[in-house]
């Protein structure tokens, strides 16, 4: 249970409640001795308590279900604080310290941003004004939708294609300059998680093309800058940022944690390496390369045609040559990266062609292109990989009773709506209609292996919730009645418990 | 026979030009490479470069056409 609470009183952290994690990340805000220079004597923070609190709720369980923890507290003090005193404390507990350490700084950073709490500091050199920690932060808190509108808008995006996107795990193997326009876009389009695998710091050599950096970043892991840049860009996604070199140990543990893999890399070691990992894990891949104005982007399904259908062998490292010697225009990796974050959108929304028959050759000093077809060699390895699975499970979750009347295959209407809800059944072609209402459902009891669910309730939302989780949970066959019973205009309502049609049992 | 001929990378840079016709009496993709190669004195030899003819991949052995368009492709790895 989600716990967030205001108190009046000197806070006492609440014990750790949770037997199942891993990593415990605790943090507490303190009052300090100045603020801006100027010496600070106590302070006092004020709450719109209802408010503050429901907001509060809210975050912790976004938190909770963003970075799946186990358990997670949070408590704000108002009231008059003395230096030294504890202003904020949260407590995340996960499986892995990774995302307790993730959900913990998020929480400190979007407490701030959304609560509603105003702070006055008391300086002994004079007065200060009460300032809401909210316009302090002097940034307004968007929703996913808001920042998708105009994507959402086109009919091959849709509210379902979004959470489709929100609900996709993406990792960009090397942060140089095909990473540079992949990640930003891919972060733009609202892509739930994003993995950066890079071991490098930046150097100066980086930055024309790899436009994500500032100069006063020299040194620092671009993995975690990447990480940085892409909060600034979308408030709501979550990144992780692994500092190391993917090899044939660690890509099994890294690349498995996502659904689709982008190749930012520049050897040919690496691009094989990727190669053969995301065959053996039933990963796309989606590959670029370039060379000064040319390149070519291709996206390698699982199954094939792989790299090694045209390279059984890969070829010598020095028989070709690196932006490091050879050169490079920023704004080639720029190109082909933006080619592939496009391969990763078409693959999540399932719109146009995937480039995985044909790679895309193109040269930038005249425009020229050429999709050159590429077939399966036979006798290559790639023949025995498994199928991705895709991230279209989370696809099509959601049905209108249109398409439910078309549906050929016999289905079971799970009605959701609690006992205090209005009974009542809808006629949409269901062999049975079974109220099992969600403070109830269990997945085991509710559901028959294999066979098509259709889950309903009022308005669409609860279903369609569970209907994501269940196929994420390897139940396809769970769907979501669009816009629930309220949707329906000119429904067939058979009321009451008309035993005729309710071969299963009632709402109970 | 007369063949449009495509360089990527590597190979037009060493070419000078992306791409050129001319006439030739190689019966294969890999003959034509080879031909081309020692005239302009290629870095990369028939094993290392893949070939495209009308816009599909090809083995080495692919027989020739008049008005065939051949692309040669060397290994690219930059990122």
């Amino acid at each position: 249970m989600s716990m967030f609470r205001l108190s009046i009183t000197t806070i006492c952290p609440p014990p750790l409640d949770c037997s199942t994690a891993g990593g415990f990340v605790t943090f507490e805000g303190k009052v300090r001795t100045q603020n801006e220079g100027r010496p600070v004597e106590f302070l006092e923070y004020e709450a719109f308590e209802e408010m503050a609190e429901a907001e509060g709720r809210d975050l912790l369980q976004e938190a909770k279900d963003r970075f799946e923890l186990e358990w997670v507290e949070a408590v704000h003090r108002v009231g008059k604080l003395a230096i030294g005193e504890t202003a904020v404390w949260i407590g995340c507990a996960a499986a892995h310290r990774r995302e307790a350490f993730l959900a913990c700084e998020f929480l400190i950073d979007e407490l701030k941003h959304r609560l509603p709490i105003w702070k006055k500091e008391h300086y002994s050199d004079g007065p200060s004004e009460w300032v809401n920690l909210q316009s302090a932060s002097n940034t307004k808190q968007l929703t996913p939708s808001e920042l998708a509108a105009r994507q959402i808008v086109l009919p091959e995006v849709g509210p379902a294609g979004q959470e489709a996107l929100s609900r996709a795990r993406v990792v960009v193997v090397g942060a140089g300059g095909l990473a540079a326009t992949i990640l930003p876009y891919l972060a733009g389009a609202g892509i739930g998680t994003l993995g950066i695998v890079e071991p490098d710091v930046l150097e100066a050599s980086n930055l024309h093309r790899q436009i994500l950096f500032g100069h006063a970043d020299l040194g620092r892991s671009k993995a975690r800058l990447a990480a940085e840049f892409l909060h600034r860009l979308h408030p709501h996604i979550k990144t992780v940022a692994y500092e190391e070199r993917l090899t044939a140990e660690n890509a099994p543990r890294i690349l498995s944690e996502f659904d689709i893999v982008v190749d930012g890399t520049d050897s040919l070691e690496a691009k094989f390496a990727l190669n053969d990992a995301c065959q053996a894990l039933s990963r796309p891949l989606v590959q670029a390369s370039i060379y000064q104005f040319e390149g070519y982007v291709q996206t390698i399904l699982p199954g094939g045609p792989c790299l090694r259908c045209l390279w059984p062998e890969a070829p010598a490292e020095g028989c070709v040559g690196t932006c490091a010697q050879a050169g490079v225009l920023g704004v080639t990796p720029g190109f082909f990266g933006l080619l592939q974050a496009n391969e990763v959108l078409k693959l999540i929304l399932g719109f146009g062609e995937v480039l995985s028959e044909r790679q895309l050759l193109v040269d930038l000093r005249d425009g020229s292109m050429e999709r050159l077809r590429r077939t399966r060699r036979k006798g290559c390895s790639c023949a025995s990989s498994k199928p991705w699975a895709g991230v279209s499970k989370a696809l099509n979750w959601e049905v209108d009773s249109e398409q439910v009347h078309r549906w050929t295959e016999p289905f079971v209407c799970l009605d959701l709506r609690e006992e205090d809800e209005p009974d009542g059944q809808i006629e949409l072609g269901q062999v049975a209609w079974i109220r099992t209402p969600l403070s109830r459902f269990e997945p085991a009891n509710a559901l028959v292996p294999g066979q098509r669910t259709l889950l309903v309730c009022a308005t669409g939302g609860r279903s369609g919730v569970l209907a994501l989780r269940l196929r994420e949970e390897n139940n396809p066959e769970a769907y979501s009645l669009k816009g629930g019973l309220k949707a329906i205009s000119d429904p067939i309502v058979v009321t009451g418990a008309d035993e005729s049609c309710l071969p299963i049992k009632d709402s109970q | 026979m007369r063949i449009a001929v495509r360089y990527f990378a590597a190979l037009r840079e060493q070419r000078g030009i992306s791409s050129e016709e001319l006439e030739t009496d190689a019966v294969t993709t890999a003959a034509l490479f080879a031909e081309l190669r020692s005239r302009h004195r290629f870095s990369l030899n028939e094993i290392q470069v893949r070939f495209a003819v009308n816009g599909e991949y090809v083995g080495a052995e692919h027989t020739l056409r008049e008005g065939d368009e051949v692309v040669f492709v060397p290994p690219v790895a930059g990122g």
